[in-house]
Parts: C-alpha cells; sequence; structure tokens
C-alpha cells in the first residue's frame, strides 16, 4: 500500500493572556493537497504556570473530520533547563486502498 | 477507499537548555512538538498503535535577536496491523530552526523537520499586539515516501 504524498497547510492561531500565569489560545488550520482529502481543523489550548513559574501546565485539543487530537504537557524547570513530559492520542482515519491486498 | 482508526499514544520527554529555572513567558510552553505529535507512521493497514519518543532540545543564543534551535531523539513505535500480530519500529529525527525576534512583538522562525520517511518544512510568524492579544499565522509542506 502507496501511503506516500504530500500536505501543504495553513494554519492561524490567536491566543489571549489572561494573566501572566493563564493563557487561552484557539487556531484554524486548512490541510491541502492531502493525497486522502482536504480537511480543516479547529484547535483550542489553556496554559497554565504554577508557583513562582517554575513548572507548568497544558493541554490542548484539535479536531478535524478526520483527525483528533489531544495532548496534555506538563513542565519543570531546573537549574539549566526543563523537562517537558507530553501525553497525547491521536485518532485519525485512513484511506486504504484494498487493490493492494488483492 | 475505505475508512480505518488509527490511535497512537505518545509518550515523550524533552530537556531544553534554558538560563535559569523559570520557565519564560507562558507563551513559551511548548504544546504541540513537531517532533513528537505528527501524522507520520502509517505501514500498511494500521488498527492502532503505541509510540514512545525522547530527545533533546537545544536553543542556543547565536545573536542577541537570533536563536537557533536544534533537537534530536529517539522513537518506537508498537503498531498493530490488520492481517498480522503487529510490529515494532525504532528510528531516530532531528529538527532544525531558526528564530529571529526583532523586538517584543514580531517573531520570525523557520524549521525543518526529518522523522523516518517524513519530512516537515514550515515558516512561522507571531505578532504580539501588546495588549495581552498574540495572532501567528503558519504556513508548512510536508512529504512522506513510502
Amino acid at each position: 500500500m502507496d501511503i506516500s504524498g504530500q500536505d501543504n497547510g495553513v494554519t492561524l492561531n490567536s491566543s489571549y493572556q489572561f494573566s501572566n500565569n493563564l493563557e487561552a489560545d484557539f487556531g484554524i488550520s486548512a490541510i491541502l493537497n492531502s493525497q486522502i482529502d482536504n480537511d480543516i481543523l479547529i484547535r483550542a489550548g489553556l496554559k497554565m504556570l504554577f508557583a513562582s513559574s517554575s513548572s507548568g501546565a497544558a493541554i490542548s485539543v484539535e479536531k478535524g473530520s478526520e483527525f483528533q487530537k489531544v495532548i496534555a504537557t506538563i513542565v519543570k524547570g531546573y537549574e539549566g533547563g526543563k523537562i517537558k513530559l507530553s501525553v497525547a492520542q491521536l485518532k485519525k482515519i485512513m484511506g486504504i486502498n484494498f487493490s493492494d491486498f488483492t | 477507499m475505505i475508512g480505518d482508526i488509527l490511535r497512537d499514544i505518545k509518550f515523550s520527554i524533552n530537556y531544553f537548555s534554558v538560563d535559569n529555572v523559570d520557565l519564560g513567558k507562558i507563551g513559551e510552553i511548548v504544546v504541540d512538538n513537531a517532533n513528537t505529535f505528527d501524522l507520520t507512521y502509517a505501514y500498511g493497514a494500521i488498527k492502532g498503535g503505541d509510540k514512545v519518543s525522547s530527545g533533546l532540545d537545544f536553543d542556543i543564543k547565536v545573536a542577541d535577536d537570533i536563536k537557533l534551535v536544534l533537537g534530536g531523539g529517539i522513537e518506537n513505535i508498537d503498531y498493530n496491523d490488520a492481517y498480522t500480530s503487529g510490529d515494532s519500529v525504532t528510528h531516530s529525527y532531528y529538527n532544525v530552526g531558526m528564530d529571529y525576534q526583532p523586538d517584543n512583538y514580531n517573531n520570525l522562525s523557520v524549521n525543518y523537520l526529518k522523522n523516518g520517511t517524513f519530512e516537515k518544512y514550515g515558516v512561522n510568524y507571531v505578532h504580539d499586539f501588546g495588549n495581552k492579544v498574540k495572532a501567528s499565522l503558519s504556513l508548512y509542506q510536508t512529504h512522506q515516501r513510502q
């Protein structure tokens, strides 16, 4: 089965910072020339910083007609760097050509 | 053509080089890292899979307003094929990028990601309106070869 292909995408995103520790964002993406189909994705997210800004968390949800993605992230700062742990679940509807299996 | 469903659960741990403990501005928390969360792999009729990735990312300041972004890591994917008992793939990925921020209100970045057979080129512009509102425009192109 050949799934090779090319996508072109454009994303518009905006965010609003409620305070130094809370920011929300919203975005819309268009995927063009996809081998399977064109699609529009909607995304919303929330970012938070905790005490003394040394740790933070974020969550975002993105959804399209064939695609859904949820990402949760926690970040902890240390001297010299920061470590990020992210967990995501993706769901995508794929196209399958049965002729390739016959 | 029919539709099948691909579900991935992905974990990633990234280390970022920064100057101090403070994470920086809240908008700098990375939510969606292209290194780890992209629709990259589908070999055959996949029913689902698990992906674990870990890597290092570095932000290197090369001038007052220019930052070089380098990253790389390794991934392991266990996937369930529709016709076999499944398989496991391990491979590496890397990304390079340049970030130009001439002032507090404008930011332009370009980036390239190579992840197995998947490539992504992107450019991103962010404008801070200065009243707690920011807007960005991103353009990208992906190639995947199988």
